[in-house]
């Protein structure tokens, strides 16, 4: 920072005001400047002004030759003409080209009472975000929701990279930590920040641009584009709004403790406010079909026998296995709808569903789903097999007398639904790289009985369905 | 064996105390050390402040008097103890350099350490503290 500032004085810049996002500079003559910093563990953001002690410091720089520039955090910056030191000068032009700091031990107690009271608390934040999402994660109820829930899995993985970040940074700074307190107590000036600690910042930041965009491609095109508008918008607000609102309350002298509930507080709200806002948004926009990638929907109006009337939305999506494809019909209100398509890096889920609608002409209906996963195979199946069984103790998917089918569609399984009163036609069929020639999971519902030959021309297009 | 705060003091330290036996303020201080020491020890105001303050915490000064900016320190009854204790100690250490030659290291064991003591202690060299 001492290097940087310097730089900029002798290209005419001087550092004006230090903010939380931005440096403010002005511009001056060109001039020599040496900067120093000196640590002020006890000082805050929130603080109306210099505390008593911190003007006792500025006083002692000062009558040294060294101005006060500003502070960052806990760092006090001081900057003061550089002029060559006159051979054989007396005591007093010793005095005045004494550094800031010349107490190695000192300057390191400083730092790490500092480093104790925020620099640390930050990394360890971080830390703690990720039992959080693990716990999120595993509320889910299934395996197949975890694998496919890309906005949840891409959070993890900036938290992931976030806490790597916090770790590392600890680490180097515990090996620094070590090497500066040998100096100190040798009396040596302590040893700089490893240049590498830098670039780490500008790895962390590339790779979670790019995990940004590697996870961005499963949101959905306007869901990303919108979504990580309205949440960088949020942000941005919420963190000027914050910062205003605690300068001015600096401004005017309130204390720091006052300041900085206040300002949390006020965080928090905007935090929350902005996020309500922005569900109500994506809720009205679900509703109204903002996001849909397919064909907007149309109305259709139904009558009952009592003169009541539904409206219904009816879809027109392309469907990779439509009734049409089993039988012939002359229904004309057929509402197509790939009313799911959740993908992550890990896993890819689309439901879809072919309908009919209560207008007395009860037409055949399908409904299906595609599920394609590398990890956890095995779970998934499990996890669709409770999913459809869960509601009734008398529901079990049985494979008995359908050995014939797996074969005839290259599945390593076939199960079919069973009640009480007998077999359904809802089947999960199950392929693998070894039976079929990839990892993918369907399960599907007729309207109707069947035959094997039906069952083999759904099974041979929905393995072949490009999601 | 890390040390207590204060049981060794550094240079800077102790030349700060011993400059505080008279009142004085800030900058007096870091200009009668450089000429204490003709220019061996320096201190620098970011290192004067935290020490002064440090010291005023540990109750080894007090402050006696502000005039405008300028603050004036004197060294405490606690402060002294301390700087005759780092007294003390650095009396120690002349006096081991001084004795301890080659042939009194390969003795040490013979006769042990206390002896010595004593005939420095009978010889008025080190005061019992």
């Amino acid at each position: 920072m001492e290097d940087h500032l310097a730089k900029m004085a002798r290209k005419g810049w001087a550092l004006e005001k230090v903010g939380a996002l931005f440096w403010k500079y002005r511009r001056i003559e060109p001039q020599e400047l040496e900067f120093s910093v000196t640590y002020y563990p006890e000082a805050s953001v929130y603080d109306p002004g210099p505390t008593e002690s911190q003007r006792r410091l500025y006083d002692i720089c000062e009558e040294m030759g060294w101005n006060f520039v500003g502070e960052w955090w806990q760092m006090q910056i001081f900057s003061r003409p550089i002029a060559a030191t006159a051979e054989g000068g007396c005591q007093a032009e010793e005095v005045s080209r004494t550094p800031l700091e010349t107490d190695p031990q000192v300057k390191l107690a400083n730092i790490q009472r500092t480093m104790k009271r925020s620099g640390g608390s930050g990394n360890l934040v971080s830390l703690l975000m990720i039992p959080l999402f693990l716990m999120m994660m595993f509320l889910r109820k299934s395996m197949m929701d975890r694998l496919t829930d890309a906005y949840t899995l891409f959070a993890l993985a900036e938290y992931v990279i976030l806490a790597a970040y916090a770790l590392t940074n600890l680490a180097f700074y515990g090996v620094w930590y070590r090497k500066a307190k040998l100096a100190a107590d040798r009396g040596e000036e302590l040893p700089p920040v490893n240049g590498a600690y830098r670039t780490l910042g500008r790895i962390y930041i590339v790779i979670s641009i790019a995990s940004m965009f590697l996870w961005g491609r499963y949101f959905g095109k306007a869901m990303y584009y919108i979504v990580g508008g309205l949440v960088l918008v949020a942000c941005l607000i919420s963190t000027f709004a914050g910062e205003q609102l605690r300068l001015g309350m600096k401004k005017r002298g309130v204390a720091r403790e006052t300041n900085r509930k206040v300002t949390m507080i006020s965080i928090g709200v905007m935090s929350l406010i902005t996020t309500t806002l922005m569900t109500a948004v994506l809720i009205f926009g679900v509703t109204h079909h903002w996001f849909r990638e397919g064909p907007q929907p149309t109305e259709y109006t139904t009558y009952a026998k009592n003169g009541s009337s539904w409206t219904w939305d009816v879809y027109h999506d392309e469907l990779p296995l439509e009734v049409e494809d089993f039988m012939e019909t002359e229904y004309e209100h057929y509402s197509k709808e790939r009313r799911e398509n959740n993908e992550s890096i890990l896993a890819h889920y689309a439901a879809f569903r072919q309908n009919g609608f209560p207008d007395g002409e009860d037409p055949a209906e399908l409904e299906y789903e595609i599920l394609d996963t590398k990890l956890w195979y095995d779970t998934c199946v499990q996890d669709m097999i409770e999913e459809e069984t869960r509601f009734r103790e008398d529901d079990v998917f049985r494979t008995d007398g359908i050995d014939p089918l797996a074969k005839r569609l290259n599945a390593k399984t076939v199960y079919q639904l069973h009640r009480s009163d007998g077999p359904r036609p809802i089947y999960l069929i199950c392929w693998t790289k070894d039976h079929g020639g990839r990892d993918r999971i369907v399960r599907i519902e007729f309207s109707w009985e069947p035959t094997e030959d039906q069952l083999a021309l759904a099974g041979e297009r929905l393995l072949n369905a490009e999601l | 064996m890390p040390r207590e705060k204060y049981q060794t003091l550094t240079e800077q330290m102790f030349y700060i105390l011993v400059c505080l036996q008279v009142e004085q303020c800030g900058m007096d201080i870091m200009e009668k050390v450089a000429l204490m020491t003709d220019g061996r020890v320096s201190i620098g105001p970011g290192t004067l402040y935290h020490l002064l303050e440090n010291f005023v915490q540990a109750g080894m000064i007090c402050e006696t008097k502000v005039e405008g900016r300028r603050r004036s320190y004197l060294i405490t009854e606690q402060g002294k103890k301390a700087l005759d204790e780092e007294y003390q100690r650095i009396q120690r250490v002349i006096l081991d350099y001084e004795y301890y030659g080659v042939e009194q290291i390969e003795a040490i064991g013979e006769s042990g350490g206390k002896e010595r003591e004593k005939s420095k202690i009978q010889a008025g060299k080190l005061s019992v503290i």
